[in-house]
């Protein structure tokens, strides 16, 4: 039929185009590698969702009398129930998926009450305990961790001593250890009230446990670097060494103070300690002289000034490979026109000390990458006649100092500067003298870490995904899908770890964090090849606009024409 | 020589390592030929070796510290020049000149203790550490076509400058092949020359120094006096003896050399020499010292050829007024004097002594000396025109009259001098080692009949730059050398050429050793002591070795011999239109679009035809009459800006949200 020729010219040419098209699709595509949509969106709303993200945790309650107890077994039974009950209320507490067992440990009796299902091997009655009389809390504290045996991390027992010989006063005591125990003296006299005694187990469980914090919904993040290692930077500034200066013995600091606190939290962080010591480094706030304690006094508000970003260069380190974090802890000798040095707290307190020998003051301005600030006052605040001071600050004068130092290290890791004592229930923490950290802390902070590593993987990888999913013509790297699929299992690995040791999950947690923020910062991403739009149109539009007008105008025209024709016959 | 002096060399160079941290601070001033005045800050800390002092100091910078240990850096020089060192009126043979002269830009040489195969990648962390301690950018010296392996050059080791050495055997042709020398060289050498250096630099430069600029002699260092100076050069040496000499510690040289403008005109007596004071050439006085450094001092150097004028004979004349006399008078009187054995002065200020001190010179007498030359002007240049090829020239030039700095008293004539150049030539610029020539006094004479010694290592395309290290051996009487080599300009792809590539691309300095000269200076002061400028100075006077003095052997096994940076030359490369790719993109497809529209219309339309059907189609068009409202022209115009208006949104629209 005439005029269906041209129709078919015009309908191959455009035809010739459609079949380009696919081939055009799949040539400009750009590699991606699979990503794990789907699982990350799981896991990601699994831990938004519940409070699922624990680690699980033992709680062993043991009732010790050496004589035979004056209740009934029914009553007994009914008591420990409910001491079971009461601790429960702790049971979201400091991350923990907790088991509890309790049980009475009499001559003669052995009752057993657990929460959890799990088979775990139960206390073992009948032990003999040497007598605790006529020793002091940090004895008992030993001859208990001898006593109770097995010391793994997340284990935690409290032992009631049935004992009225041991109570100071008469009362019930609770005593924290630095171990992974605790011990209740509750005399026999008082069993009748249950209240009191459930009271205070439960609030020696809560202190065990979470650190006597009520349960935050989110794990504070700690100070560290993705891969959980942070530098302990220690800067020693003399403000102005016109009229003294001082350096540091700081080896044996390091020895005698920091290096047992870096052993003991090496399962939660890898901490390293470097020092330096700076010159002419006034400090940005200025005092006011106080004539009523002769000292200088500078007000809370100006705290915030008081580091001089322009004159203390700390520096980050070139030791920090890659990502890690640098904690700047400064000790500032204030020059002598300003010494003694004090600062009025915000309570209108001003911090001071008996003598004016060798005093610090803590101030935290818990800034970025800040550790903390402690003002060094030298001793007597005398220079000496006309010639320039110099004197080398030894492992004695820094004592105090260091102790300032490792309170504001507890503070930076959430743990409260030092541990509190209660009135009612009577309850006392005892300090670790030589770490600074209990063994229950570390736990904690373990825990906490934990915790804090999965939420901040399932985040890093939700935006990593939601971001690849923004730009569709971003090249993503076979390496990327391993490294999000390896961080993936390894967090859910650090959840669903049961009852593996802290180490274990420790280490998936630090595995899947270390990988979630290598894939989000893998150089393919960071150096996104820039191609705007405005480009494809430049390169498309000179070819394509004239060719496929062509193409379009002359199908509809000859479509028109074949119509007109066919119509007309 | 006497013993006693030998043997406080002997001592000096063997002493063992301190055993406390040191930090030194020295300036010495030096008067220069052409009126303007050299200004050379010297700073120096010392650290036992961590062995015996452990990790944490109180004066020695963290951030070196933490560098030599992650990097394992033996030895590290780096240096940032701007402007020229003018080697034939500022001096060549002497050590501060030695230590002064830098090519333009960034040079970087550095001596890894790693397993070698590890150095190339050790360099390039370093680079980039390097680079964000000095805000510059260094880092660009990773790549390998900007750092080369030098076999001869930096080779305490191979002593190939003695007897025994590879230099011997006149008459043969010695090409290095292989890696037999390349072996167990960790040093890599870099250079920079388009970074442009600013103060920028010069503040983390001054961060290392435990009194920063607060205090001592840094506080003259007034940012815009000193960048507008001729000359300025910062460099940073450290020498580590941790990783193989365990006697050593680590020592970190900082220096600053700046080369200020004459003061401007005063009623001076020579038109030349202008008289100046330290406030004048920096804006204020020096007041007071750091107060942990060991030595703060300032010296002044007046050069043999000036000092002559003083007095006709130095070593018997020990009375002369420095503060008076007839050649010029001083501000203030020097603590001490100190006089080398070839007639040079120093004249040594404590800082901390002076409460303010306010050094200024008054000349009195026109005077005219002249620097020490050495015996050869050196030059490079481009030769040759157009984008296609050209050769590059090294020539040396015997500088005329008395230069023979080279013949220090006492010391034995030799006939020849060495000479041993190190060129680095981008990938880009295509040698021919055919074409290398050389002429003696003008004559061209056989390759190898000069050439002692040669490693040609060609470039490869975007790996590697091309290494040219030459020994030649002239006689003494020669009075030019000319080294030429012909080049093709290679072709770069569009994204490699910077950022202004119509400026040209800039080929490093050569590097140009003298290996039998080493330049020398001793002084007749028995305290030498703890100054480290004066530990520098000492290497003055150029010399030939062999010497008769073991002393002088002592110091030439551990000094470097003199050194000479030629200029940095500037290439022209045939540069494209950047706009070139989109200019053929449209075009091509323009032209294609063009044939494919008439090819479709030539296969598709009959023009008879379609006339006829137009006439045909305005009497009884079945679709045009239903359209018939179209044709008038008013809707038609309606609809026009309607298209356009919808075209416009639509592409706003698809441009706003992508």
């Amino acid at each position: 039929m005439a005029g269906s020729t041209r129709l078919a010219i015009a309908l191959s040419a455009l035809a010739y185009i459609l079949a380009g098209l696919p081939f055009w699709w799949k040539l400009t595509e750009v590699y991606r590698v699979p990503l794990p949509y789907r699982e990350v969106e799981g896991f990601v709303t699994k831990q938004s969702s519940s409070s699922a993200a624990r680690v699980h945790c033992q709680l062993q309650i043991v009732f010790f009398s050496k004589e035979e107890t004056p209740d009934r077994d029914a009553k007994w039974s009914d008591r420990l129930e409910v001491v079971l009950r009461a601790t429960r209320e702790w049971s979201s507490s400091g991350f923990c998926e907790i088991e509890v067992a309790v049980t009475l440990d009499a001559k003669g009796l052995c009752l057993h009450k657990r929460g959890g299902d799990r088979a775990k091997p139960l206390w073992e009655c009948g032990r003999v305990l040497d007598s605790l009389h006529s020793q002091d809390s940090t004895s008992i504290d030993e001859s208990l961790k001898n006593y109770i045996g097995e010391d793994r991390a997340g284990k935690y027992t409290i032992l009631v001593l049935l004992d009225g010989e041991l109570s100071q006063g008469g009362g019930a005591e609770a005593v924290v250890g630095k171990y992974r125990h605790a011990w209740v003296v509750f005399p026999p006299s008082l069993l009748g009230n249950d209240e009191q005694l459930t009271r205070i187990i439960s609030e020696t469980a809560g202190v065990l446990l979470a650190g006597g914090k009520p349960a935050t919904a989110v794990a504070k993040t700690m100070p560290l670097a993705a891969d959980g290692s942070a530098i302990l930077s220690f800067s020693l500034l003399n403000a102005d060494p016109e009229n003294w200066i001082f350096n540091w013995d700081f080896d044996s600091v390091e020895s005698q103070y920091l290096s047992p606190v870096v052993d003991a939290l090496a399962p939660v962080a890898r901490l390293s300690v470097e020092s330096q010591v700076l010159y002419y480094t006034p400090a940005a706030a200025r005092s006011q002289w106080n004539a009523d304690i002769r000292s200088h006094v500078i007000e809370s508000k100006d705290l915030s000034f008081f580091v001089n970003a322009n004159e203390w260069h700390l520096d980050t380190s070139a030791a920090a490979a890659g990502r890690s974090k640098v904690l700047h802890f400064a000790i500032y000798v204030p020059p002598v026109e300003e010494c003694p040095l004090r600062i009025k707290l915000s309570s209108g307190r001003i911090t001071s000390s008996a003598s004016i020998d060798g005093f610090t003051s803590p101030l935290m301005p818990l800034m970025q990458g800040w550790g903390g600030v402690v003002i060094w006052n030298p001793p007597g605040c005398l220079v000496a006649d006309n010639s320039t001071l110099r004197q080398r600050l030894n492992v004695n004068d820094l004592k105090t100092t260091m102790e300032v130092v490792v309170a504001q290290l507890r503070t930076l890791f959430g743990l409260p500067p030092v541990p509190p004592r209660r009135k009612a229930p009577k309850l006392s923490i005892l300090c670790n003298q030589r770490t600074g950290f209990a063994e229950w802390e570390l736990d904690l902070l373990l825990r906490r870490r934990v915790i804090a590593d999965v939420n901040s993987t399932a985040s890093t990888l939700a935006s990593l995904l939601k971001l690849v999913e923004s730009l569709p013509k971003m090249v993503i790297q076979q390496e990327i899908g391993v490294q999000v699929t390896t961080s993936l299992e390894a967090a859910e690995k650090a959840m669903d770890a049961g009852n593996a040791s802290y180490q274990v999950i420790g280490n998936f947690s630090a595995t899947a964090k270390a990988w979630a923020e290598e894939a989000f910062f893998h150089p393919s991403i960071m150096s996104l090849l820039h191609f705007p739009k405005e480009h494809q149109f430049a390169m498309y539009t000179p070819f394509f606009v004239p060719v496929l007008l062509h193409t379009v105008i002359s199908v509809v025209k000859e479509t028109m024409r074949y119509a007109r024709k066919s119509s007309r016959k | 020589m006497d013993l006693p002096f030998a043997l406080a060399f002997v001592l000096l160079l063997t002493s063992c390592y301190a055993i406390d941290e040191d930090f030194s601070e020295e300036l010495l001033l030096r008067p220069l030929p052409d009126g303007n005045v050299l200004a050379h800050f010297h700073f120096a800390s010392t650290l036992p070796p961590v062995d015996h002092y452990g990790v944490h100091h109180r004066l020695f910078p963290k951030a070196i510290f933490q560098l030599v240990r992650k990097f394992r850096i033996k030895e590290m020089e780096l240096s940032f020049t701007q402007g020229r060192w003018n080697y034939q009126r500022w001096g060549v043979g002497d050590p501060i000149a030695q230590l002064a002269a830098k090519p333009v830009g960034v040079e970087l040489t550095a001596s890894l203790d790693v397993p070698e195969a590890e150095v190339d990648s050790t360099w390039g962390n370093l680079t980039h550490a390097l680079s964000g301690l000095f805000c510059a950018s260094i880092n660009f010296l990773e790549s390998p076509t900007t750092f080369l392996e030098p076999w001869f050059s930096w080779r305490p080791e191979a002593n190939w400058t003695g007897g025994g050495g590879a230099f011997d055997a006149p008459g043969v042709k010695r090409v290095v092949k292989g890696k037999k020398w390349s072996k167990s060289s960790r040093t890599r050498y870099g250079a920079l020359p388009r970074e442009a250096v600013c103060t920028e630099n010069l503040t983390p430069w001054l961060k290392l120094l435990p009194c920063r600029d607060k205090a001592g002699l840094t506080t003259l260092l007034d940012r815009p006096t000193i960048y507008s100076g001729m000359y300025h050069s910062q460099r940073l040496i450290i020498t580590s003896g941790d990783f193989d000499r365990d006697e050593e510690g680590t020592t970190l040289e900082q220096t600053l050399t700046v080369v200020l403008r004459k003061p401007a005109v005063s009623e001076g007596l020579s038109s030349k020499l202008q008289d100046w004071t330290l406030s004048g050439l920096f804006g204020s006085k020096l007041e007071g010292k750091c107060p942990l450094a060991t030595t703060s001092s300032v010296y002044l150097e007046l050069e043999e050829s000036l000092a002559k004028h003083l007095a006709g004979d130095l070593s018997k004349e020990t009375r002369i007024n420095f503060v008076d006399n007839r050649v010029f008078s001083l501000s203030s009187a020097p603590s001490r004097v100190l006089a080398s054995l070839s007639g040079s002065l120093l004249l040594e200020y404590e800082a901390g002594t002076h409460s303010e001190l306010d050094l200024g010179v008054t000349w009195r007498a026109p005077v005219d000396w002249s620097p020490a030359r050495g015996r050869f002007y050196t030059s490079r240049y481009l030769a040759g025109s157009g984008n296609a090829r050209g050769s590059i020239v090294i020539s040396f030039r015997a500088n005329d009259g008395p230069s023979g700095d080279c013949y220090s008293p006492g010391i034995e004539a030799v006939e020849y001098v060495d000479i041993m150049i190190l060129q680095m030539i981008p990938w880009y610029v295509r040698l021919y080692g055919h074409t290398l020539q050389v002429s003696l006094d003008g004559r061209n004479v056989e390759f190898w009949s000069v050439v002692r010694l040669m490693r040609f290592t060609p470039a490869e395309d975007r790996k590697a730059p091309a290494a040219v290290e030459i020994a030649l051996r002239v006689s003494i009487a020669t009075q030019a050398v000319t080294l030429t080599i012909q080049y093709d300009k290679g072709f770069l792809h569009i994204d490699e050429h910077p950022p202004d590539a119509n400026r040209g691309f800039d080929l490093p300095s050569a590097v140009i050793t003298f290996p039998r000269c080493r330049v020398f200076k001793q002084f007749q002061s028995d305290d030498v002591g703890h100054s480290h400028i004066l530990a520098v100075v000492q290497v003055v006077d150029c010399f030939v070795f062999p010497s008769p003095s073991f002393v002088f052997a002592l110091l030439l096994q551990s000094q470097r011999p003199m050194q000479i940076y030629s200029e940095v030359s500037l290439m022209q490369l045939a540069t494209p239109d950047f706009s070139m790719p989109y200019n053929v993109i449209t075009l091509t497809c323009t032209v294609l679009a063009l044939y494919f529209g008439s090819l479709l219309n030539a296969l598709r339309r009959r023009i008879g035809e379609e006339e006829r059907e137009s006439k045909e189609g305005k009497k009884a068009g079945l679709l045009s009459q239903k359209l018939k409202w179209l044709r008038n022209e008013k809707h038609m115009r309606v609809i026009k800006v309607i298209l356009v208006v919808i075209i416009g949104v639509a592409v706003n629209h698809y441009l706003s949200s992508s």
